[in-house]
């Protein structure tokens, strides 16, 4: 295991190391060319209907006319929008801490048992991606009513009945169920390259395990703790089917309220304008996680040397 | 050797069916010539497709206007697709690439997009009932109308029964959890104005500060349900004191075992329509399915099968399954005279306002 891992890291083509030239030199590189098909699909798929969107926000009034930022300063300047923005971001922030604390200990796990055992747990994370959206949502749906299952049983030992659908709690859980694949994958990568004798090393030199762990494994575990933590973090931004069936309209997230201004009034310009803020600021956020990854394996010594 | 085998299979049947199908034409022809009564197109034929918000509307629409028996007659073959998506409307009105011919939406849309999105039809709106009157408009063809009531759980206020807005805005006489539509088009803004005092006559403009600062001393105790399903079951479980539903939602409820009362009086009336795309391809085939339904037969029949109330002046008193429709339905004359129809046009010039306010309310 290990060998194939070295061998594999011999033969990965090493980072080019900043200057314009020889990313340029990459650029016609036939890895590059590999990479033609995705960029072409992805500009079509994507890059298309992304300027559409960018030029809609700019150009698509409510009313008919308005000036070039219009859009945007309504979005600002309407109470609600800041409200279900911030709203958004601190669900996908639960979300996202909620997962990661259910996915490293079993990301953890992972790398420790035999074989059959990780098969085990490795299809467990992959078999929900197999069963469609609506039909996950639905199950929560059922799931969470108040006279579901888990209320049921929450009775049965005494518990009163929680109200969690139609609330952000029942979305919180749906969201993080549906999205804990995203973040255990990259996790398990990560934490699997960790070289199982740094901790022995940190023992024999005095380190009670708890120490071993937070400053060795924990640092070291950092790049896949944020790459993980960031594609569940933009997933859950931009959900709606789980906040729209698992939710209540009282407590909408911002794809719900994007959803409301192009399908019920047409708003297509407003919409469009949501839509970039949303995207400016995932981005931003997607910049900021990544410089402090970027950090923090500087801190570890590299990370995987 | 197995594809010559093939094509001699499939030879017969072929010949076959065109012998058919000439066979088929004549006979077309023929009745034509005869002139039995027919058009003037006689049997034309095409397709329209029409797009409703699904479940009991298309159910209606296929088994009271769209029977096998129709597309027999005409040649018109009706499907039918769902939900009904504006979004998806105005860009297939703005490409011109239409797949949904007709739809039955909200008025306060076909009257903000008309010439638009919707295309114009000609209509009488001396056919119609005079309530229904006001709304008959350029794009707007009205199919029969429901209403927005109150419903109360019966269980828990048996002693004293709520009977008006101004009880629904009242948590100290009447607690618990108030059930609202997410969609603002649901008659409480209206109900708040009438708790407030402002008479039937005078609602509209609507005062929306007034009913908004009514509307807050209420909202601690609001619940916003999301679908039909969602407010059914809540009426169900009792966990509301009273809410807003549609007649038929809160028809279902009770049939479903809810023990809940109708408030009829200040009812709101929203009326369901027949909507043309802008650009449909086949303009004829439209127009016939147009001229065909309105008709006070089949309005009756749908009334006979959900609680809805004809719309045509000419339509009879619906003959009602059992009491409990009754009690939920609009066509009863006692219903349909203590309820107010929304101000269409009202809504079309303020939705958006409203829908901003609205949405903040109940998410802010």
């Amino acid at each position: 295991m290990s060998i194939v891992q070295r061998v594999g890291h011999a033969g990965a083509p090493s980072r080019p190391a900043g200057p314009g030239g020889r990313a340029l030199a990459a650029l016609f590189s036939r890895e590059f060319a590999l990479t033609i098909p995705a960029l072409v699909l992805l500009g079509f798929a994507m890059g298309y209907p992304l300027a559409t969107i960018v030029e809609r926000s700019v150009t698509d009034f409510p009313g008919g006319s308005g000036a070039f930022l219009d859009n945007y300063k309504w979005f600002f300047e309407e109470e609600l929008n800041r409200v279900v923005l911030l709203r958004t971001f601190r669900t996908a922030a639960i979300v996202t801490l909620a997962c990661l604390l259910i996915a490293y200990p079993y990301a953890c796990a992972m790398t420790v048992v035999g074989w059959r055992m990780r098969l085990v747990m490795q299809a467990a994370v992959v078999a929900p991606l197999l069963v469609g959206t609506m039909t996950r949502n639905y199950s929560w749906v059922i799931l969470l009513q108040d006279k579901g299952p888990i209320n049921d049983a929450l009775g049965a030992v005494g518990l009163g009945p929680l109200h969690m659908i139609g609330s952000l709690s029942g979305v919180i859980i749906g969201l993080v169920q549906i999205s804990l694949p995203f973040i255990i994958l990259p996790l398990y990568a990560s934490l699997r390259e960790i070289d199982g004798r740094l901790m022995g090393a940190a023992r024999s030199l005095g380190a009670t395990p708890a120490q071993a762990f937070t400053r060795v494994y924990l640092p070291l575990s950092l790049p896949g703790v944020v790459a993980g933590s960031l594609v569940v973090f933009v997933v859950t931004l931009g959900s709606f089917i789980t906040p729209a069936l698992l939710g209540s309209p009282q407590q909408s997230l911002l794809p719900q309220l994007i959803a409301q201004q192009v399908n019920q009034l047409l708003a297509w310009g407003r919409g469009s304008a949501m839509g970039v803020i949303l995207l400016l600021v995932t981005l931003l956020l997607i910049w900021v996680g990544s410089r402090a990854s970027r950090g923090s394996a500087a801190l570890s010594g590299g990370g995987r040397r | 050797m197995k594809i010559s085998l093939w094509k001699r299979d499939v030879r017969w049947p072929a010949i076959a069916g065109a012998a058919l199908a000439s066979v088929a034409l004549a006979a077309c022809g023929s009745s034509d010539d005869a002139g039995d009564g027919g058009s003037a197109t006689g049997r034309r034929g095409g397709k329209v497709t029409i797009a409703t918000y699904g479940g009991k509307t298309e159910e209606v629409m296929k088994a009271v206007y769209f029977t096998p028996e129709f597309t027999d007659r005409t040649g018109i073959a009706v499907s039918f697709d769902a939900p009904l998506d504006y979004a998806k409307l105005q860009t297939q009105a703005e490409s011109g690439n239409i797949q949904w011919d007709m739809t039955s939406g909200d008025p306060y849309m076909a009257i903000a997009q008309c010439g638009t999105v919707f295309s114009r039809i000609r209509s009488d709106p001396s056919m119609f009932k005079e309530k229904y009157r006001d709304i008959v408009g350029d794009c707007v063809l009205p199919r029969d109308a429901g209403s927005f009531i109150k419903a109360y759980n019966s269980e828990r206020f048996a002693d004293d029964p709520p009977s008006s807005w101004a009880d629904f805005f009242d948590v100290e006489r009447y607690p618990g959890k108030r059930a609202i539509p997410s969609f603002y088009y649901n008659g409480i803004i209206e109900g708040a104005l009438l708790a407030d005092g402002v008479s039937p006559e005078d609602l509209y403009p609507l005062d929306l500060d007034r009913a908004f600062a009514k509307m807050d001393t209420i909202r601690d105790d609001i619940l916003v349900y999301n679908t039909l399903a969602q407010s059914i079951q809540q009426l169900v479980s009792g966990d509301v004191a009273m809410g807003i539903y549609t007649d038929s939602a809160a028809w279902q409820a009770a049939d479903a075992g809810a023990t809940i009362e109708p408030i009829w009086d200040e009812a709101f009336i929203y009326i369901n329509l027949w909507t043309v795309t802008e650009g449909t391809p086949d303009r004829a085939a439209v127009e016939e399915v147009i001229d065909y339904v309105l008709d006070p037969e089949l309005q009756t029949a749908a009334a006979e099968m959900w609680p809805v109330s004809p719309a045509l002046k000419d339509a009879r008193q619906p003959r009602y399954p059992d009491e409990q429709f009754k009690k939920y339905s609009l066509a009863v004359p006692e219903h349909e005279e203590v309820a107010i129809p929304f101000d269409q046009q009202w809504y079309a010039d303020n939705h958006e306002e409203l829908n901003q306010r609205f949405t903040a309310w109940i998410s802010g």
